[in-house]
């Protein structure tokens, strides 16, 4: 815990860095932050085209799911880089896909290596077929505790918000 | 004790094997039970399968909503057909998680994953060109794709249906198997705990009788603290290096130190004399080495410690050693026995007081017999010499005065006797007699007293009559002390004196019994009768016959002559009184012996010295009648005048007189004068052993006991052995002259061993005694050992017709002087180096 408040105090330290850097989207919009968030480029949300997300800190890993075949390459942005970058605050995180599929987890629960905001899956960008646009992974392969009910259950597919309102 | 401990310490041997056992099986059983569940858990945790079940209605939902659009597009031919691509798109997202992933994957599902993801593919293969095609080509064909979608929900329905079924039936028979594993791990789990509970339980026990044990051991070793703490005797305990390491409190009381000064200290230091310091350490160091004892465990020994203050005390001590774990241990029990030893002490000296008490008062016994034998002695005398005077009816009373006369003196010699035998000075007379006279006579002057108490007598000597050697009198004594008893007890009835005689070699065993028909004797008398001044009926004491000492004498004299007397009774039938001898076979025909037989004396010039007129009278008397020529001195001093003037033959000297007393005029007379070397005879009612020596070492040849009779005078007048000096002083002196003082010593020492040697000889069974009497006659004329000359001499010559009555002669006499003829030559050795 105490590395995590660590980690967080840095996140803070650097998020005043990023905050307020975002123009608004160009592209289609991937993705839509809000809630309690520093920065922020339309109507007090911070909207993110892939060209933004591409801008952010990328993090990348290869790793077998339950619900795909082989092993594909995940590529994307850190969920905690997005939180660094968006000055984002609160307790809990709350994740919603397009078909209505919603999440929530409480901000501790965000690592260091996982989870991982993938926008390209084997370097392509991922269409709604193959679960994109934005899919939140976790490195299922690398560790037990990435392989429990709760981290799939957590592992949101067709990602197009998240907020940071409680 | 100890069985117990072995006992308990098996039991704790076994329980800490059996609880390692359980140990051992408990994990045994447990940690593979453990690890199944371990895994199974694992399983669980990670479970690679995303819920079949939400899979499958998330594809239905989304197959719905698909389906929703489909018909909301086919009624509304305006609207745009974005949402319905977004709504397929996602229902194809999700159709691949079923056609790919491994949530649908299951084992037990059988091939139904892949006949949905057949149907799946089948469908989207057909549908995906539509909606990927022109929007007027989708919109055409909107009224079929619902159709289709119709059929694909009707498949999936099924398939899902199927696959639900499945899974239900794996998720029971994995809880079931999970379940039982549970359920086993819980009965090892009970089965363990109720092993560990027995085990504990078994542990309290083992605890429970070992914490007994201990309470035990420190009961007995309390116990026998208090043991050790009251114990009269000192106690002291010390390790190997005999440093004190227990000290009660008798050994405070005992030696001074207190406990504290004493713990932990050298017990040589503490207790031991400085004397016996050095022994003791040697002692220890002994020990130590070699583990070897000569104190220890040897009994009770006296010995000598050391007090606190410096006094050193006698003290009785036992040590015993014993083996410890810190190496041995030596247990010391001690005892002052100052105050014993001073009761010992005084126990002696009152013992010596009550001994010497005794004695003085046996002298005053001796010396009242003395008395009275001196009166006797004229009476006896003067009755002889008026028995050979009277005739007739006057000879007759005479006789009986004789005999009362005889009788009384025994009474008197009884009395003597006792105090002899007491001081062992009894000396028998040897002499051959004829048994079966000799008893028929005795017994016949009892009955005139049988006949009185109208009680019959008899005697009966059956079988052989031999002639026996012995002391007649003393034998005759003893049936006479039996048959006074006899005839005292028997009312009614009669007595029976029996001997009889067995063969012996050289000897004759001899038994006289006296038989009463009186009342007999309790067998718890029976023994008692023998111990002095024993009565069985006090009324006996009134009579006045004797004082209780008779069989004791009897008993004496029989053990003296190596002898032994008894009694046979029951009470009311009357009583056996025994003697059993053995007496070796004598020669001479029976009889009176006597003066009569010999033939007349030389006669010889004999000096008188006497103070008593009724004794000069006797003395003289019996002298004339022997033919000796008699001259009267009526005093020493006169005697010693006398014998200054005119050489006499013999002298016969009273010892105690007036006036100059007979030792001291025989010493007189042996200085000078004509009768120097007359043979000088001592007359004395002192017939004590010291008196003899007093009167032989005033220089007087031989003894005469009053009262003189006729024989004892005709013995000495034939100057019987005991005439003739043990030693010759003259002779001695002439050697020690001729020799010196050494050489004389030296012709001492080869006397005494030739002399020892030739005596051994002499009495071996087939000695040529002619020839060693010669030759031991020779020995004994070289230092003048008069007497035993003479007798070997004597010897000698009746070994030449007599060579059986030699060979008796040296038997019985040859020790006895030859040890007195040695010691009386030692005797003057000693008394001129």
């Amino acid at each position: 815990m105490r590395v995590l408040r660590a980690l967080f105090g840095l996140i803070l330290m650097t998020s005043a860095a990023w905050a307020g850097d975002f123009a608004p989207p160009k592209g289609d919009v991937l993705l839509t932050v809000k809630g309690d968030i520093a920065a922020t480029n339309v109507d007090g949300t911070l909207e993110l085209d892939a060209a933004q997300l591409a801008a952010l800190p990328q993090t990348e890993f290869t790793t077998s799911t339950t619900w795909t075949a082989g092993k594909p390459q995940f590529k994307g942005v850190l969920l905690k880089d997005l939180i660094a970058a968006a000055g984002a605050k609160g307790g809990t995180i709350t994740l919603k896909a397009i078909n209505d599929y919603t999440i929530t987890m409480p901000l501790a629960d965000v690592g260091a290596e996982a989870p991982l905001l993938a926008y390209l899956m084997d370097g392509q960008p991922m269409s709604l077929r193959d679960k994109g646009p934005v899919w939140m992974v976790y490195p299922y392969d690398s560790s037990d505790k990435f392989r429990t009910e709760e981290i799939f259950s957590r592992s949101i597919w067709q990602l197009t918000e998240i907020d940071f309102s409680d | 004790m100890p069985a117990r401990f072995l006992r308990f310490a098996g039991l704790a041997r076994i329980a800490r094997v059996v609880l390692g056992c359980v140990v051992v099986m408990s994990l045994c059983l447990l940690l593979p039970l453990g690890l199944r569940i371990h895994d199974s858990l694992a399983g669980l945790r990670s479970e690679a399968s995303d819920n079949l079940h939400w899979n499958l209605s998330q594809l239905e939902v989304d197959l719905v909503r698909l389906d929703e659009e489909v018909r909301v597009d086919t009624l509304l031919p305006e609207a745009p057909l974005k949402e319905l691509r977004k709504r397929y798109d996602l229902f194809y997202s999700r159709a691949q998680n079923a056609i790919g992933g491994k949530g649908y994957d299951a084992p037990g599902l059988g091939e139904l994953p892949q006949d949905l993801a057949a149907h799946l593919n089948a469908y989207l293969a057909r549908e995906t060109p539509l909606i990927d095609g022109p929007d007027a080509t989708l919109r055409a064909n909107l009224p079929t794709m619902t159709q289709r979608l119709g059929a694909l929900r009707d498949d999936l329905r099924k398939i899902s249906i199927a696959m639900v079924d499945a899974l239900a039936k794996l998720g029971d028979e994995k809880r079931d198997a999970f379940s039982a594993l549970v359920r086993q791990m819980a009965w090892a789990t009970g089965t363990a705990i109720l092993l560990l509970a027995a085990m504990l339980g078994a542990a309290i026990w083992l605890n429970r009788i070992a914490a007994r044990e201990q309470r035990l051991t420190a009961e007995v070793s309390r116990r026998l603290q208090a043991t050790i703490d009251s114990a009269l005797d000192a106690i002291i305990v010390s390790d190997e290096a005999g440093r004190i390491i227990q000290y009660n409190p008798s050994a405070e009381t005992t030696f001074g130190w207190p406990r504290a000064e004493v713990m932990g200290q050298e017990l040589g230091q503490m207790i031991v004399p400085a004397a016996l310091r050095a022994g003791h350490a040697a002692g220890m160091a002994r020990m130590r080495a070699q583990s070897s004892y000569r104190v220890v465990n040897a009994g009770r020994i006296q010995s000598v410690a050391l007090h606190r203050s410096g006094r050193e005390f006698p003290v009785e001590l036992a040590i015993s050693a014993a083996g410890g774990q810190s190496g041995r241990i030596f247990i010391a029990f001690l005892r002052d026995i100052s105050d014993r030893l001073a009761a010992e002490a005084e126990l002696t000296a009152t013992r010596d007081q009550a001994l010497a008490a005794g004695r003085a008062k046996t002298e005053f016994i001796a010396v009242m017999s003395h008395e009275m034998r001196t009166p006797l002695n004229g009476v006896i005398a003067s009755l002889e010499i008026a028995a050979a005077m009277a005739e007739g009816e006057l000879k007759r009373f005479i006789t009986l005065a004789q005999d009362s006369a005889q009788l009384l003196l025994r009474h008197a010699n009884d009395v003597l006797d006792i105090t002899r035998l007491e001081r062992g000075g009894l000396q028998m007379t040897i002499e051959d007699f004829d048994l079966n006279a000799h008893l028929s006579g005795l017994v016949e002057t009892f009955r005139p007293i049988c006949d009185d108490k109208r009680i019959g007598l008899s005697f009966a000597m059956p079988g052989e009559h031999p002639i026996l050697q012995g002391d007649a009198f003393r034998v005759g004594q003893i049936v006479r002390n039996f048959l006074s008893n006899a005839i005292k007890f028997v009312k009614v009835g009669g007595i029976t004196v029996e001997a009889r005689v067995s063969a012996a070699p050289d000897a004759r065993q001899v038994e006289i019994s006296v038989t009463d028909t009186g009342p007999g004797i309790a067998e718890a008398d029976q023994a008692r009768i023998f111990d002095e001044f024993v009565m069985l009926d006090p009324s006996f004491g009134r009579t006045g016959e004797g004082a209780g000492l008779g069989l004791s004498i009897c008993r004496r004299l029989a053990r003296a002559m190596g002898g032994e007397i008894g009694v046979e009774s029951t009470l009311g039938q009357g009583s056996t009184f025994w003697l059993r001898l053995t007496l070796p076979l004598g020669r001479k025909p029976a009889g009176p012996s006597a003066p009569v037989d010999r033939a007349p004396m030389p006669a010889m010039d004999v000096l008188v010295v006497e103070d008593n007129a009724t004794n000069r009278a006797v003395v003289g008397e019996l002298l004339r009648r022997l033919g000796q020529r008699v001259t009267f001195a009526f005093d020493g001093e006169k005697g010693v005048a006398a014998a200054q003037v005119r050489h006499y033959d013999l002298i016969l000297m009273d010892v105690s007189m007036p006036v100059m007393d007979g030792l001291t005029a025989t010493r007189l007379i042996r200085q000078d004068g004509a009768s120097r070397t007359s043979r000088i005879i001592a007359v004395t009612a002192h017939s004590m052993p010291e008196d003899l020596d007093r009167i032989r070492a005033a220089g007087m040849d031989d003894v005469l006991s009053k009262p003189i009779s006729g024989a004892n005078l005709i013995r000495v007048l034939s100057g019987g052995l005991e005439a003739e000096g043990l030693i010759d002083d003259t002779r001695l002196a002439e050697l020690r002259t001729a020799v010196g003082a050494e050489g004389l010593s030296r012709l001492a020492e080869k006397f005494f061993h030739d002399g020892n040697g030739l005596v051994g000889r002499l009495l071996a069974e087939d000695a040529n005694i002619t020839t060693l009497c010669h030759e031991a006659a020779g020995l004994a004329s070289v230092l003048g050992a008069t007497r035993l000359r003479v007798f070997c001499s004597r010897a000698e010559e009746m070994s030449k017709q007599r060579p059986d009555d030699a060979r008796r002669l040296l038997r019985r006499d040859l020790q006895g002087l030859w040890a007195e003829t040695a010691s009386a030559l030692r005797a003057q050795m000693g008394g001129t180096a």
